[in-house]
């Protein structure tokens, strides 16, 4: 790599990458314990010269800025990882896209600038049906859910279920009709401090409307920092 | 894209782990269906975590895989949550390499691991397309076939299965598939005529070729072969370990499965002679491979998979001829390379210094003792050699390491018990809490705890005790009372297996075909996953033995005479009935015999490999 982000580490120094991927097809399955293990894996098979954290149990370094949902496809998602060597960037992306399963591919690596705690909002774009009733029908109900003044749901948090108002993190969206779906693009708090998923609108739209919803993609497109950057 | 992979799709994110659903794994096989002859799919008639575990498969799997002509693919049981949503959305069962539905297959090969899955086997046919009932099939439908331990005696499945292969698939199968191949390439397929050719391929059993018939006492009369069927089916096995061919790698799962690393088999067959275990005498005679390919299939499989932990299979690690050697370059190897080994309970007390402060290296898990009986007469009874003495020192080894808990595993309902022997095994956990607080060593604050873990003991064909009756539900129950009011501290917990479950596992091991009608009735009344406690229905399998006019007392807890004909007598796994009966009689008497290593015992499974002696 050209500008390599060197941190030294008991003596000797490391290389810290980030690593840009897309998650797509079959890969959206793979929840995000599973695909850190996966990535794991994928490094050991790539011979590249992975660092591995110190101490009594060494494991290889990995770490994700922001997680993503199981069923979600992502566009430019990340991991930072360590090398003990310095090596060209389109050698890192082959050896490592060699290794890696279907539907994850490394699009570009670089030293990363951003911190995960810069990272602000994401923005989506869903696609989702019922059998229940007509996409017509389906968007204007929908529409009418998102224009309520308060949207009131159950979040599941690490200390149990809490009732939060969705209204005032819509921060932006927009819907529509494509083909037979109802299309949704919508910008959603994101990062470690208050992080919402889409779906937790939609699932909420469900249960009020009792409808069923066939989820036909679900897909984090951007992830933006506070100053309105995209996170790099 | 298939058609039933969009089909799929929308009910994915609706059932849990859905990347067990969706194939795609590193490693998995992917070929083109118009470039290869036959399709085989290989199923194994539980979930996906416990059938991506089955090192067996996975061998069978690379095997056919290597093959141009042919496709194996993966099939498990789908979880309840996908049954129902692939039944009421028209979806039958389908390989996870091609999603295509089972009825698109040559083969549909079951391993048969317990005897609790195989309704499963049933359901995932149903599922799939295929009729259950092997003469129901058609012609042109999916050969059926079979393999693994409980095809030792298959009886109880025979109205379901076409073929079943005895012993070590990795020969009987090619020569299976060449002659499918023969046949089908001369037109005119007729799955009758291939049957019967299969028939003679050495230790293929062909169970419509055989009839058997009944004494008015419920026990079989004979067993007769039609159409030029060998009346005596002998198991194949590998002569030679070291030329047996082992996968380079494994398909690498997404989502966590129960043995999710590198295995690396050492050694097949075991030397003790427990005389409880299937195992110990359907998978003789001992066979071992070298050192130097076991750290080249080591390293294959995990420079291949990423898998950053290995583990060691056999049924006895300690016993392999060369163990110091082996150990010695297989931590030399996963040391460098940050990899886990995970060592199963080796004896260590031969082993030099530095192989010990290697071994000491490898994280260990918990110290587990298996004595299985709570007296030396009665592990006397079952030849389990191991010692109180033995259990005594290294326990004191290990507390005085730092360990402060032990694990036993004990069995219970074993021939001649008596409550002595339940005394016992709580008597033998009261002495190591007892130990632990008469040392000098013992960490301050810290208490210790036994963990004393009780199963049922259930007789199986082809040991020394398949004419044993088993315990009934009744005296289980009780026993485990005894042994409850028999505890004196809270330092030692006592687990249970479930009882009911061990009846019916000792129904179906010891069943003739008659049981193919109860299997049938219990999974038409919904019975599956029958291993899984939460599903167990006992009550269905009740009414379904009634309703067949049998009775689980019948099969289970029946003491069978040494004349009788066994629903398994005209299979050969190589030790003789003769062996098994001698050493019947020395149980009865509590005399032990030495492990192969020391004496041949004269068992009869060494003609597998033309005879002489097998180890040493």
């Amino acid at each position: 790599m050209d500008n390599p982000k060197i941190i030294v580490v008991e003596g000797t120094p490391v290389y810290d990458i980030r690593a840009f991927y897309r998650k797509e097809g079959r890969a959206k399955y793979i929840s995000h314990l599973d695909l850190y293990r996966t990535i794991q894996r994928s490094f050991q098979r790539s011979r590249l010269p992975i660092w591995f954290t110190q101490g009594f149990n060494p494991h290889i370094y990995l770490t994700f800025a922001l997680p993503i949902a199981l069923g979600y496809e992502g566009v430019e998602e990340s991991f930072d990882f360590r090398l003990r060597e310095n090596l060209p960037e389109a050698e890192v992306i082959s050896r490592l896209n060699a290794a890696l399963p279907e539907g994850i591919v490394i699009t570009r690596i670089a030293a990363p600038e951003k911190k995960a705690e810069e990272i602000e909002k994401a923005e989506y774009s869903l696609l989702f049906s019922s059998k229940n009733i007509p996409s017509g029908e389906l968007l204007a109900k929908f529409d009418a859910f998102l224009s309520q003044e308060s949207i009131l749901t159950e979040k599941r948090t690490k200390k149990g279920p809490k009732q939060i108002d969705l209204k005032p993190s819509i921060l932006a969206s927009k819907t529509g009709l494509l083909g037979d779906a109802v299309s949704l693009d919508i910008t959603l708090p994101a990062g470690i401090f208050q992080n919402i998923n889409p779906t937790l609108l939609t699932d909420a739209f469900a249960a009020a409307a009792g409808l069923e919803l066939d989820y036909r993609m679900i897909r984090r497109n951007r992830i933006l920092c506070k100053d309105g950057s995209v996170f790099c | 894209m298939s058609n039933l992979r969009e089909k799929l799709e929308p009910l994915l994110l609706k059932v849990q782990k859905p990347a067990r659903y969706v194939g795609g794994e590193f490693n998995s096989v992917v070929k083109d269906k118009a470039q290869v002859k036959t399709r085989l799919a290989l199923c194994f008639p539980d979930n996906y975590e416990i059938g991506m575990s089955h090192l067996g498969l996975k061998i069978l799997y690379s095997l056919i895989n290597a093959r141009e002509d042919c496709w194996a693919e993966r099939v498990y049981a789908p979880w309840m949550d996908m049954e129902a949503l692939m039944r009421e959305n028209g979806i039958p069962l389908y390989g996870l390499e091609s999603f295509d539905p089972l009825t698109d297959f040559d083969f549909l090969g079951f391993s048969l691991q317990y005897e609790l899955s195989y309704t499963n086997i049933l359901n995932m046919l149903d599922l799939g397309g295929v009729n259950p009932l092997a003469a129901e099939r058609g012609n042109d439908d999916p050969i059926v076939w079979m393999g693994g331990p409980c095809a030792m005696n298959v009886e109880p499945l025979c109205d379901f299965a076409d073929l079943v292969q005895l012993g070590e698939g990795e020969e009987i199968m090619l020569e299976m598939i060449d002659l499918y191949q023969k046949h089908k390439a001369v037109g005119n397929w007729d799955k009758q005529a291939f049957l019967r050719d299969a028939a003679q391929i050495p230790g293929m059993y062909v169970p419509s070729l055989y009839e058997v018939t009944y004494n008015p006492d419920g026990t079989v009369a004979a067993v007769t072969p039609k159409d030029g069927a060998p009346a005596k089916i002998t198991k194949r096995i590998c002569r030679d370990m070291d030329k047996a061919f082992y996968p380079e790698t494994f398909v690498v799962p997404y989502t966590e499965v129960v043995h999710d690393r590198a295995v690396l088999e050492i050694m097949r067959g075991c030397i003790r002679g427990c005389r409880f275990c299937q195992a110990g005498f359907i998978y003789r005679p001992i066979r071992a491979k070298s050192p130097d390919v076991l750290c080249s299939q080591g390293k294959s499989l995990c420079e291949t998979t990423g898998y950053e932990e290995m583990s060691l299979a056999s049924l006895s690690t300690s016993d392999h001829p060369q163990v110091e050697e082996m150990l010695d370059k297989i931590i030399d190897y996963t040391l460098d390379q940050k990899i886990n080994l995970s060592l199963p309970s080796l004896r260590v007390d031969n082993f030099s210094k530095e192989l010990l402060d290697k071994v000491n290296k490898v994280r260990k898990t918990g110290l587990t003792f298996a004595p299985e009986a709570g007296t030396q007469r009665l592990r006397d009874v079952i030849n389990k050699g191991v010692t109180e003495e033995e259990i005594m020192r290294t326990s004191r080894i290990a507390f005085e390491g730092g360990y402060t808990g032990v694990k036993l595993y004990f069995m219970m309902g074993l021939p001649t018990e008596t409550e002595e022997d339940l005394l016992g095994i709580t008597q033998l956990g009261q002495r190591i809490v007892d130990l632990y607080y008469s040392l000098p060593t013992k960490p301050k604050g810290k208490g210790v705890n036994v963990t004393i873990s009780v199963s049922t003991f259930v007789p199986k064909p082809f040991t020394p005790f398949q004419w044993c009756a088993q315990d009934t539900y009744d005296t289980i129950v009780k026993k485990h009372d005894f042994l409850r009011h028999s505890l004196t501290t809270r330092k030692i917990s006592l687990n249970y297996h479930e009882v009911k479950t061990s009846v019916l596992e000792g129904v179906l091991a010891r069943g003739d075909r008659r049981l193919g009608k109860v299997i049938y009735t219990a999974w038409k009344k919904g019975c599956k996953f029958d291993s899984w406690e939460e599903f167990f229905d006992f009550d269905k399998w009740k009414e379904a033995m009634a309703e067949a006019g049998l009775t689980m007392e019948f099969y289970a807890n029946r003491e069978r005479s040494p004349e009788e004909v066994l629903p398994w007598d005209h299979i050969d796994v190589g030790v003789t009935k003769a062996f098994l009966l001698r050493e019947y009689e020395k149980a009865k008497r509590a005399e032990i015999t030495p492990n192969c290593k020391e004496h041949c015992a004269g068992c009869g499974a060494n003609k597998l490999i033309g005879g002489g002696h097998c180890i040493g």
